[in-house]
C-alpha cells in the first residue's frame, strides 16, 4: 500500500503552509467509522515479507562474535567492547536521537538497569548513527538522569546484525550467547524480569 | 540501510496561524532559536497543514510537485509514535491516497476504489520504508529534530530581517536548511 517508486533522492524543496486552521482538527479526521460511513470498505493486509524476515531474525554465531568485539566509542571518546564488559546479562539497546519511540523507552531501560543492578544486569545504549554528536547527546540525556553507558557505532554493526528498524534490543546472557528482541520495550522488559524471576 | 543523499530545504512559514502571536527581537542565537522552535511544535495538541514537495532529477532543469496533508494529534496511546497522524496525497485522477498510523494499526485509505487497507502497527521505525521517510520530511517535530540534537556550534544561524536560517551540513555532500518566518514561529512562547 506504500509508493515504492517515489525516489527521496530527488528531493530538492519542502515547503510548509498554514493557515488559520492550523490547530483545528475536525472530529472525523481519525474516524475509520467516518470513512465507512462515506461507503468505504475494509480489508486487512497480510504483513509484508521483509517483516517476517526482520521478525524472526537470528544472531548467527560470526555476527555475534563481530558484535563482541565490536571497537564501539564511549561517549568520552574511548574505545571498548562488549566483551570486556563482565556482567552476567547484558541488554544492548539500539537507538538514535531522532526515534521517538526509542527516546521515550529511554527512561524504562534507565530504570531497567537500576533495578537489576545487583542482579548482575548492564544496559548498554547503542547508537550507531550520532556518533559525530556523541557529546552533546550524552550531555542532554544526563540532565534528564538517563545514566546507562551509552557506546557509538557506525552502520555496518547494523548491517551485519540486520538491525534497520528501532528500538531493538539484544539480550546477551550469562554464556554470552545473544538473543534478538525487536519492538516494543514491554518485550524486551517481560524477558529481562522471567530472566531474573528463575 | 543505504540512506539517499538528500539535499533538503525546509521553508517554514507560518503566517497566517494567529494574528495574536508577538513578535520577538532579532539577533537571538541559535539555541533560542531551536529552542523556541521546538516549543512552539509542542504547544499544540494537535495540527493541521499542508506542504509541497519538489523533486529534480540530476541534471533536470523541471519540478515535479507532490502536495500533502498533514495532521496531527497528540495520543499517548500511540505506542509507537506518540501521537496519531494522518497524511494524504492527492494523486491521479484527482483521487486521495492517505496513510493513517492510530494505535491499533497502520492504514492505507484509497479514495479511488473507496478501499481501507491496514496492517497492525509496526512495533519499530523501520528506517528503510516509505512511511517512515515521508514522516521524517513532513512533520515538524521531526524536522526541528534534525538541529535539536547537534551542539549550536554545529549549526550556522543567519538573520536577514525578515527570516531566520538555519544551516547544518549533515555530510560532506548533504546540507538541510530552515527558513523561519520571524513573527510567527517564534512568537508563541517568550524568551
Amino acid at each position: 500500500m506504500m509508493d515504492e517508486e517515489f525516489d527521496f533522492a530527488q528531493i530538492s524543496e519542502i515547503n510548509y503552509y498554514y493557515d488559520e486552521h492550523f490547530s483545528q482538527l475536525p472530529d472525523t479526521t481519525f474516524s475509520i467509522d467516518h470513512y465507512i460511513s462515506l461507503g468505504y470498505s475494509i480489508h486487512y493486509n497480510e504483513e509484508t515479507e521483509s517483516t517476517k524476515q526482520i521478525e524472526i531474525n537470528k544472531i548467527s554465531p560470526e555476527s555475534r562474535e563481530f558484535l563482541l568485539n565490536y571497537p564501539f566509542v564511549t561517549e568520552k571518546g574511548d574505545t571498548t567492547t562488549i566483551s570486556s564488559y563482565k556482567a552476567g546479562y547484558i541488554v544492548l539497546d539500539f537507538w538514535y536521537s531522532s526515534c521517538v519511540p526509542c527516546l521515550k523507552a529511554l527512561p524504562e531501560i534507565n530504570q531497567l538497569a537500576e533495578d537489576h543492578a545487583d542482579d548482575g544486569l548492564v544496559v548498554l545504549g547503542i547508537n550507531c548513527f550520532d556518533k559525530g554528536i556523541r557529546t552533546n547527546l550524552a550531555t542532554k540525556l544526563r540532565a534528564k538522569n538517563i545514566t546507562i553507558p551509552l557506546l557509538f557505532g557506525s552502520r555496518d554493526l547494523l548491517e551485519s546484525l540486520r538491525i534497520n528498524s528501532f528500538p531493538s534490543y539484544i539480550i546477551i546472557t550469562q554464556d554470552r550467547k545473544a538473543e534478538f528482541i525487536q519492538g516494543y520495550t514491554e518485550d524486551m522488559k517481560k524477558s529481562i524480569e522471567q530472566i531474573f524471576e528463575k | 540501510m543505504n540512506s539517499p543523499v538528500y539535499f533538503i530545504t525546509s521553508l517554514i512559514t507560518m503566517s497566517c496561524i494567529n494574528s495574536a502571536y508577538t513578535q520577538i527581537d532579532s539577533f537571538h542565537s541559535t539555541t533560542q532559536v531551536i529552542q523556541h522552535m521546538t516549543d512552539a511544535v509542542e504547544t499544540y495538541d494537535s495540527f493541521q497543514y499542508s506542504t509541497q514537495m519538489r523533486f529534480k532529477e540530476s541534471g533536470g532543469d523541471t519540478f515535479t510537485i507532490r502536495n500533502f496533508i498533514i495532521n496531527y494529534k497528540s495520543n499517548s496511546a500511540n505506542g509507537l509514535y506518540g501521537y496519531d497522524w494522518k497524511i494524504s496525497e492527492e494523486v491521479d485522477s484527482g483521487y486521495t491516497f492517505a496513510i493513517m498510523a492510530l494505535p491499533e494499526a497502520l492504514f492505507g485509505i484509497f479514495s479511488g476504489n473507496k478501499g481501507i487497507g491496514y496492517q497492525h502497527l509496526p512495533k519499530t521505525l523501520d528506517l528503510s520504508s516509505y512511511t517512515e521517510y515521508l514522516r521524517g520530511y513532513l512533520f515538524l517535530s521531526e524536522v526541528i529534530t534534525t538541529f535539536n540534537v547537534v551542539s549550536p556550534g554545529d549549526i550556522m544561524l543567519r538573520d536577514s530581517g525578515e527570516y531566520y536560517y538555519l544551516t547544518r551540513q549533515m555530510n560532506k555532500l548533504a546540507t538541510r536548511r530552515l527558513t523561519i518566518r520571524k513573527d510567527s514561529l517564534i512568537c508563541l512562547f517568550s524568551l
